[in-house]
């Protein structure tokens, strides 16, 4: 059996178990799995998983009194939309900001070093990551902020400690955002197979942060710790 | 009373500044936020407080919406990039030497004998979830509690197709890991 039609029948095997997969689809699944043994014990191994344990989770009850959230929503839009008048300096969400610029920043910059170093034929260079595209979406979110950004961020010998500097000019991107940008270099720079097959957890939070100075550690914490947008 | 008014017409009020149409969207969807975002944090408090602030930031970027997509499916993805960062920087957090991590390493009581055995299958369910990296963790969730479409579901977590039928077969595979287990 082709390693290639294994491969794509096992992806399908957790929605062919949880009867997800149209009856074509279904239909090719039976005949593979009574062709193919170790396609068949893959299935057998599952089958508990997604026909017995798995659907008693998917019953959950919550005790919430969705009363009280509605009117909580209503409180935070009220009390953010009298913040939001505030705009510069001390805007309240602005250490969440800078925490994750310089998180997602990092997480980016970080990627230069495994690859560059273990695959030559493929060295990523920073203006791989930061290319035109992404110092255009970067610039339409900020604004004038960002116009500074090219010359300094493709510089790939740039330390994580100089990245602060660059997370002080953003002052107005939504987190969410810039993750979604980091998210699309970080996956755009590994390849999508690669990306896969490391799960996608390419923020590897332990490998990060074992290569960074204690200084850096200092100030990451100290930026999470005086963000008080999730926390209160 | 218009009971008739379309999730259509509720947006376009709720961008207008009707704070009634909003609060409506916010009855429709709550229950659905809630759990996407219960089913990867695990934690109660937690998604409270994350489904809240999503409805917030939908409100403030209602004119964000472009409508290119359903609501719904717009809603899922501000949960789903706020939830993948607040896992972030938990996780983040319990490795900073200067963060207190009192409630890093949780103790499960084993609970009383009366409890039901599907309540204990649910939290051995429940901990094989939060052991799949984020991404992993979204996908799982959104394939197999909210049952939506790959494409849906690359909308939402912004990424291609691709890899995402392989991405919730390593998720199945790894909580079947963990139940069989610790089972
Ligand atoms: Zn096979």
């Amino acid at each position: 059996m082709s390693k290639h039609i294994c491969n794509n029948i096992r992806q399908q095997l957790p929605d062919y178990l949880d009867g997800k997969l149209g009856e074509r689809e279904a239909e090719r699944m039976r005949t593979h799995l009574t062709d193919c043994a170790s396609c068949c014990a893959e299935a057998a191994r599952l089958r508990p998983l997604m026909q017995d344990l798995l659907p008693a989770a998917r019953e959950g009850s919550a005790d919430v009194d969705w009363g009280r959230f509605l009117a909580d929503v209503n409180e935070g839009i009220d009390a953010r939309g009298t913040q939001k008048k505030s705009a510069f300096g001390v805007h309240p969400g602005f250490a969440l900001v800078a925490a994750t610029v310089v998180f997602a920043l990092i997480a980016v910059w970080m990627l230069l070093r495994p690859f560059s170093g273990n695959n030559a034929s493929d060295p990523l260079l920073a203006e791989d990551l930061f290319d035109a595209r992404e110092i255009e979406t970067l610039t339409s979110l900020t604004g004038d902020a960002a116009t500074d950004l090219p010359g300094s961020v493709t510089d790939a010998s740039l330390p994580p400690s100089s990245l602060t500097v660059i997370s002080e000019e953003i002052t107005d991107v939504a987190d969410d955002e810039l993750l979604e940008i980091a998210d699309a270099q970080i996956v755009d720079a590994l390849g999508e197979d690669e990306a896969v097959t490391a799960g996608m957890d390419y923020l590897s939070d332990a490998q990060l942060l074992e290569s960074l100075s204690e200084d850096d550690v200092t100030l990451i914490a100290s930026l999470l710790e005086s963000e008080n947008f999730m926390t209160e | 009373m218009k009971q008739e008014q379309s999730e259509e017409d509720l947006v376009a009020a709720s961008r207008n500044g009707d704070r009634a149409a909003f609060s409506r969207l916010v009855r429709m969807h709550q229950e659905r936020v809630y759990w996407v975002v219960r089913r990867m944090v695990g934690d109660h408090d937690d998604a409270l407080d994350l489904a809240q602030e999503v409805f917030i930031r939908a409100y403030e970027k209602l004119d964000r919406f472009r409508g290119d997509a359903r609501f719904f499916t717009w809603l899922y993805r501000i949960a789903m990039n706020m939830t993948l960062n607040h896992l972030r920087r938990a996780k983040l957090r319990s490795f900073l030497p200067l963060a207190d991590h009192g409630d890093a390493v949780e103790e499960h009581d084993p609970g009383p004998a009366e409890q039901l055995e599907s309540e204990q299958l649910r939290e051995l369910i429940t901990d094989a979830i939060e052991t799949l990296p984020e991404k992993q963790r979204a996908v799982f969730v959104l394939r197999y509690f909210e049952e939506l479409p790959y494409e849906e579901i690359s909308t939402i977590l912004h990424t291609s197709t691709g890899g995402l039928k392989a991405n919730y077969h390593h998720a199945v595979r790894k909580i079947e890991h963990h139940v069989k287990a610790h089972l």
